[in-house]
C-alpha cells in the first residue's frame, strides 16, 4: 500500500497473539487486525460468538503453517532429530493423532526452508 | 403513632443508605486496588491492548461488585483503553460526566437515577501520577434492595399502625362500655325515670366501675324514695283540700255551698279515705 501503519491508522497496537487480534476487533477496541487463517478457523469452531462479531476483509494466498524452527547449528543434533522424528510420525500413533486433532492439524512434514521465507 | 413510624423508618433507611455506601466504597476500593496493581506497567507504556485485556478479564471475574464501565486514562485525561471501546474509544477524552462528578479522588459518587456509582482512582508510580482509573459500578441490585426495604417498612408500619389502631379502638371501646351504660342510665333520668342499673350489669363490671355504678344505684334509690314521698304528700294535700271544701259546705258557707248530693258524695269519699288511714281525712271527717 506504500504506507506505514502509524501514518495510515489513527492508532495501532500489538495484541501479542492471534486470538487477541480477534478479541480486539470483536470488542471494538480495534477496527481491524491481521490474524492467522488457521487460528481464525479454529476459533470459528471453539468460540463462534467471538468470531461472529468479526468479518474477513481480504484473504491472503494459502501459505504454510508457521514452521517449527531451531538454531541451524543444532539441526543435526540427536535431540532435534528425535523431535523431528516424533513430530513427523505423529499420525502413526492414536494418542498423537488425538493431539493433532486438538491442534486442527493433519501432521508435520519436513519441507524446504524456502517455503516459509517471504518472497 | 404515624409520626413515630415515619421517623423510625426514615432513620432506618438513612442507616441502610450509609451502610450501603460504605459497602460500595469498600468494594470499589478492592476493585481499584487490584486494577491499579495490574495496570501500572501497562499505563506507563500506554499499552492499549494490555490495559484493555486487564479490564476485560476483570469484568469476567465473578465479584460482588459489577463494574459497568471502566476507563483508564493518562494524566492528560485521554483514554488509553476502556472496557467499552465502542462507546469510549482509545485516545478520546474521558467523558465529561466522569470528570465532573468525580472532583474528589477516591470518594464514591452515587447517581441513583443512573443506578450507578462513580469512583476515580489516581494511579501512582514512585509517588508520581501516571494516570487515573474511572469506574462506573452497577448498583441496581443495591438500589433494588433499598427499595425493597423501603416497601417492607412502609407495608409493615402501615399494617402495624392499622392493627394497633383497631386494637386501641377495641380496647377503648371495651373500657368505655361501662361509661356508656352509666351515661345511658343518666340520660334516662331526664325523662324522670331514674331506674337503677341492673345487678347483673353491676356484677359484670370491672372493680373500678362498680363504685360509680353503686353510687348511681344509691342515687336512683334516693330519687325513687323522694318521688314516693312527694307523691304521698301531694295525695295528702289533695285530700286536705277536699276536706276543707266539704267542711265549708257542711257549715253553710255560701261561697262554698253546693247541692246536698255533693255533701253526701264527699262523706262517701271521706269514709273511703278513713279506711285507708289518712290523718287529714280523719280531720275532715271530724269537721263534717
Amino acid at each position: 500500500m506504500g504506507s506505514v501503519p502509524s501514518k495510515f491508522f489513527r492508532l495501532f497496537f500489538y495484541t501479542y497473539g492471534h486470538r487477541n487480534v480477534v478479541r480486539a476487533v470483536s470488542s471494538g477496541l480495534a477496527a481491524s487486525g491481521s490474524v492467522d487463517g488457521c487460528v481464525y478457523d479454529v476459533l470459528r469452531e471453539t468460540e463462534p460468538d467471538l468470531v461472529a462479531r468479526t468479518r474477513i476483509i481480504p484473504k491472503s494466498e494459502l501459505l504454510g503453517f508457521p514452521p517449527v524452527a531451531c538454531a541451524s547449528v543444532d539441526a543435526a543434533s540427536p535431540e532435534i532429530s528425535r523431535l523431528r522424528e516424533g513430530l513427523v510420525n505423529m499420525p502413526a500413533d492414536a494418542d498423537r493423532r488425538r493431539v493433532l486433532g486438538m491442534l486442527r492439524l493433519d501432521g508435520f512434514s519436513v519441507e524446504k526452508p524456502a517455503l516459509s521465507r517471504p518472497k | 403513632m404515624m409520626a413515630v413510624s415515619v421517623f423510625t423508618s426514615e432513620r432506618f433507611l438513612s442507616r441502610l443508605i450509609e451502610t450501603q455506601t460504605r459497602q460500595i466504597q469498600a468494594l470499589a476500593d478492592v476493585y481499584l486496588d487490584g486494577l491499579s496493581l495490574a495496570l501500572v506497567d501497562s499505563m506507563i507504556r500506554e499499552d492499549v491492548w494490555q490495559v484493555f485485556d486487564v479490564l476485560d478479564r476483570s469484568q469476567q471475574r465473578p465479584s460482588e461488585i459489577k463494574p459497568a464501565e471502566t476507563i483508564v486514562a493518562g494524566t492528560d485525561d485521554f483514554v488509553i483503553a476502556s472496557s467499552n471501546p465502542v462507546r469510549i474509544p482509545s485516545q478520546a477524552r474521558v467523558p465529561a460526566r466522569y470528570v465532573e462528578s468525580l472532583q474528589h479522588v477516591g470518594k464514591i459518587v452515587v447517581a441513583e437515577a443512573d443506578k450507578r456509582a462513580f469512583v476515580r482512582r489516581e494511579v501512582l508510580y514512585k509517588n508520581r501520577p501516571i494516570g487515573s482509573i474511572y469506574a462506573a459500578l452497577a448498583i441496581a441490585p443495591l438500589l433494588a434492595e433499598r427499595r425493597q426495604v423501603l416497601w417492607t417498612l412502609v407495608l409493615t408500619n402501615t399494617a402495624l399502625t392499622v392493627l394497633l389502631a383497631v386494637a386501641a379502638w377495641f380496647i377503648v371501646g371495651r373500657m368505655m362500655r361501662p361509661m356508656q351504660t352509666l351515661t345511658r342510665y343518666l340520660e334516662r333520668s331526664h325523662d324522670g325515670q331514674v331506674s337503677p342499673i341492673p345487678e347483673p350489669i353491676v356484677a359484670s363490671a370491672s372493680s373500678e366501675y362498680k363504685r360509680p355504678f353503686a353510687a348511681f344505684n344509691r342515687l336512683a334509690a334516693a330519687v325513687a324514695e323522694r318521688e314516693a314521698r312527694r307523691a304521698k304528700l301531694a295525695e295528702g294535700e289533695r285530700l286536705a283540700s277536699l276536706g276543707r271544701l266539704a267542711c265549708g259546705m257542711a257549715h253553710g258557707d255560701p261561697s262554698r255551698g253546693r247541692s246536698g248530693y255533693i255533701s253526701r258524695w264527699l262523706r262517701w269519699k271521706l269514709s273511703a279515705a278513713q279506711s285507708s288511714g289518712h290523718a287529714s281525712a280523719m280531720l275532715v271527717a271530724d269537721w263534717i
